[in-house]
C-alpha cells in the first residue's frame, strides 16, 4: 500500500511539473515571476498525512479570519463576525494554481491586515528538492474579498532554502516579510567544491531575509540580509517596538553550536557582529529543534519572550523578560508544565498571555498561562483537551482582548483568554 | 565524455561497493504507528540503530550516511533503520541516505502519540538516534551520537 502511495506522489510531481510548462507566462504580472528562472521549478508533491497548520488574524473591523489548507492541498480561509468557533462561515477555496503549501509545523499559512484595505496571505512553497523552497503570497486591496494570484516575494529565485516566512505590517503601514535563508551557506558551499579554495569553509546554519513592501506587496524592495547563522527549522517571531517598527526573534547558532535565541529591529543595519543574544540556554546541538520562539511587547518596556531549549540538560519551555535591546532582563522560568512545548505569548496592556500544548501519553492539553498584572504573577488555565491529532495552539489579540485558538483535529477551539 | 564515463565508472563502483557490504537498499516503506516501536525494540537480534529524522531536519542526512558507512564496514552484523516522522517524501527510497539503511519506516498516525511511544522525553528533535541491543536498554541521542559512543556500540558486532 505505501508503495502505492509513493507511486502516486511521484505521478503528482511529475503532473505538477507538466503543468508548470503549460502555463502561460504572462497570465499574470506577478504569476510569470516563476518564468524568470532559467528553469521550471519542481514542486514539491502533497504530503501524506492532513495538514493542520493554521493561523488567525482580526481585520481592522474586527472581523475573524481563519486560513490553512485543507485535505486537497487547497488554501482557505474562514471568516466570523464574532470569535467564536461556532460563527466561522464555510472555507473560501482562495485559489494558489498548482502551488503546494506548508501547512504543519512550524510552516503556516498566514493572512496579515494592513490599512488601506490591505492583506495578504503568505506560506512557504515546498519544492520537491529537499530543503528547499520559495516564500509565496497573495495579496488583496479590497480587505481579503478578492486575492492576487500567488508570486514568490524574494527576488533570489536560486532553488535553495527560502522557508519559514513571517510577515507583518509597522505602524506606517510597510509591509515586512521575513525567512530563512539558505543563499550565503550554499555560496560558501560552492566555493568550497571550488578546486581553488585552499581553506576550509563552514557557515553555521542558515540567515534571516527580509524584504519591504510600501504598497501593500504590490512592489517590494531588494532583498535584505538580517543576520547570519539562524536555525534552519525554526519560526520567526515578530512583534512591534515602542517606536512603530517591528523586532524579530528566532533560535540562532552562536558559536560554535548553541542553538539559543537572536534578537534584532527590523531594518536595523546589518553589521559583522553577532546579533544581541536574547537567551542563554547554551544548548550545544547540531539538530533540528523545529521549535521557534514567542515573542510580545511588555507595557512597561522591553519583551516578553517564550521558547523551548535544553539547559543544563533540562529541556522545557521557558518564559523570559527582555529588555528594550533584547537582552535578558531577570532569569528566565520554566513554564508551569514540565511537557509544554510551542509556546506562543501575546500582550495588550497589562495583559499577557502564554499558551502552550502539551501530550501525556493519552491526550494533547491546551494549557495557558494568564497575567493581568503585565506578567508579574501568572495563573495557569486549562484550556481544552483532545485524543487526536492537532495543531499548536496560537495566540490573537483585538484592542485589549486576547484570544487562543486551536485546531483539534476534527475542531476548532477560541476561548477569549483575557480582556 | 570522460567525465560522464568517470561518474557512470563511479556509480558502479559505489554500487558494487553497496552490494559487497550486504547494503541492499530497502524495496518497501514500512509505516510506523503507535504499536511499531515494542514490536522493534522486543525483536532486537542484533545491534540496532534506528536513526528518526524528518524532511526539514538538514542534520539527518549526514548522521545516517555515517553510520551507513561505519554500518558497512561491519556487513551485515549491524541493522540501520531510517524513520521519517512528518511525510514521506517522493522516492525516498531511492534517494540517500534511505537507499543506505536496511529498513524505512514513515511515521503514520498521531505523531505526538507515536513519539511518547519511543522515549516520553522526545520532544521531536530530529535526528533522534536510538542504539539497541538484545539484553541491553535502549540508549537514546538527541542530534548525532557522540563518536566515542557510536564506535563502541559497533564494537558489539566485531
Amino acid at each position: 500500500m505505501m508503495m502505492t502511495h509513493g507511486f502516486q506522489q511521484w505521478w503528482r510531481a511529475g503532473l505538477a511539473s507538466a503543468l508548470l510548462m503549460l502555463i502561460p507566462a504572462a497570465t499574470h504580472a506577478q504569476m510569470s515571476d516563476h518564468q524568470h528562472g532559467k528553469s521550471v521549478k519542481e514542486v514539491k508533491s502533497r504530503p501524506a498525512r492532513p495538514q493542520l497548520a493554521i493561523s488567525a488574524a482580526f481585520s481592522p473591523d474586527g472581523r475573524l479570519w481563519v486560513v490553512g489548507v485543507n485535505g486537497d492541498g487547497k488554501l482557505y480561509v474562514r471568516t466570523a463576525g464574532t470569535a467564536n468557533a461556532d460563527a466561522l462561515g464555510p472555507p473560501r477555496i482562495i485559489d494558489t494554481g498548482i502551488d503546494m503549501i506548508a501547512a504543519e509545523g512550524e510552516s503556516r499559512p498566514k493572512i496579515i491586515f494592513g490599512p488601506r484595505h490591505w492583506a495578504v496571505i503568505t506560506y512557504t512553497q515546498p519544492l520537491a528538492k529537499p530543503y528547499t523552497g520559495e516564500i509565496r503570497m497573495l495579496r488583496s486591496e479590497d480587505g481579503g474579498v478578492n486575492f492576487s494570484a500567488p508570486f514568490t516575494v524574494h527576488q533570489d529565485r536560486q532553488i535553495i532554502t527560502h522557508r519559514f516566512d513571517s510577515a507583518a505590517f509597522d505602524a506606517e503601514g510597510t509591509l515586512h516579510t521575513l525567512w530563512i535563508d539558505k543563499r550565503d551557506g550554499e555560496a560558501l558551499k560552492a566555493a568550497k567544491a571550488d578546486k581553488g579554495a585552499k581553506r576550509e569553509l563552514s557557515y553555521r546554519g542558515a540567515a534571516i531575509y527580509r524584504n519591504e513592501s510600501k504598497d501593500g506587496g504590490k512592489t517590494f524592495g531588494p532583498d535584505l540580509k538580517l543576520a547570519d547563522h539562524s536555525c534552519e527549522c525554526c519560526r520567526i517571531a515578530l512583534a512591534p517596538d515602542p517606536a512603530g517598527g517591528l523586532v524579530a526573534m528566532w533560535r540562532h547558532v552562536f558559536e560554535p553550536n548553541e542553538r539559543d535565541h537572536a534578537i534584532a529591529k527590523v531594518g536595523q543595519a546589518i553589521t559583522s557582529q553577532t546579533p544581541t543574544r536574547a537567551t542563554y540556554d547554551r544548548w550545544a546541538l547540531d539538530a533540528c529543534p523545529h521549535h521557534g520562539p514567542g515573542l510580545a511587547p511588555a507595557k512597561n518596556g522591553g519583551y516578553h519572550a517564550v521558547w523551548f531549549g535544553e539547559k543544563t540538560g533540562k529541556a522545557a519551555a521557558r518564559y523570559g523578560l527582555l529588555d528594550a535591546k533584547g537582552q535578558p532582563k531577570g532569569s528566565p522560568v520554566e513554564l508551569p508544565d514540565a511537557r509544554a512545548e510551542h509556546a506562543d505569548v501575546r500582550s495588550a496592556g497589562s495583559n499577557v498571555v502564554i499558551s502552550w500544548r502539551s501530550f501525556d501519553g493519552e491526550r494533547t492539553h491546551w494549557r495557558a498561562w494568564v497575567s493581568r498584572d503585565a506578567g508579574a504573577t501568572f495563573v495557569v488555565k486549562n484550556v481544552g483537551s483532545v485524543s487526536g491529532v492537532n495543531d499548536y495552539p496560537i495566540l490573537l489579540s483585538r484592542g485589549s482582548e486576547i484570544f487562543g485558538l486551536w485546531n483539534a483535529g476534527e475542531r476548532i477551539q477560541i476561548e477569549r483568554l483575557a480582556d | 565524455m570522460n567525465a560522464l564515463l568517470t561518474k557512470a565508472g563511479a556509480a558502479v563502483l559505489c554500487c558494487c561497493l553497496a552490494m559487497a557490504a550486504g547494503a541492499a537498499p530497502p524495496k518497501t516503506i514500512e509505516p510506523f504507528d503507535g504499536k511499531t516501536w515494542k514490536t522493534l525494540s522486543a525483536d532486537v537480534k542484533k545491534p540496532t540503530i534506528v536513526v528518526f529524522s524528518a524532511t526539514y531536519c538538514t542534520h539527518c542526512p549526514a548522521v545516517i550516511q555515517k553510520i551507513a558507512k561505519d554500518k558497512a564496514e561491519l556487513g551485515g552484523k549491524v541493522s540501520l533503520i531510517g524513520v521519517v516522522m512528518d511525510e514521506e517524501p517522493p522516492g525516498l527510497l531511492a534517494k540517500p541516505p534511505y537507499n543506505r539503511v536496511d529498513r524505512v519506516f514513515v511515521f503514520e498516525g498521531h505523531e505526538q502519540a507515536v513519539r511518547y511511544t519511543i522515549n516520553p522525553e522526545w520532544r521531536g528533535i530530529t535526528p533522534y538516534v536510538a542504539f539497541m541491543a538484545p539484553g541491553k536498554p535502549v540508549k537514546f541521542f538527541t542530534g548525532a551520537p557522540p563518536a566515542r559512543e557510536l564506535g563502541q556500540f559497533l564494537a558489539l558486532a566485531r
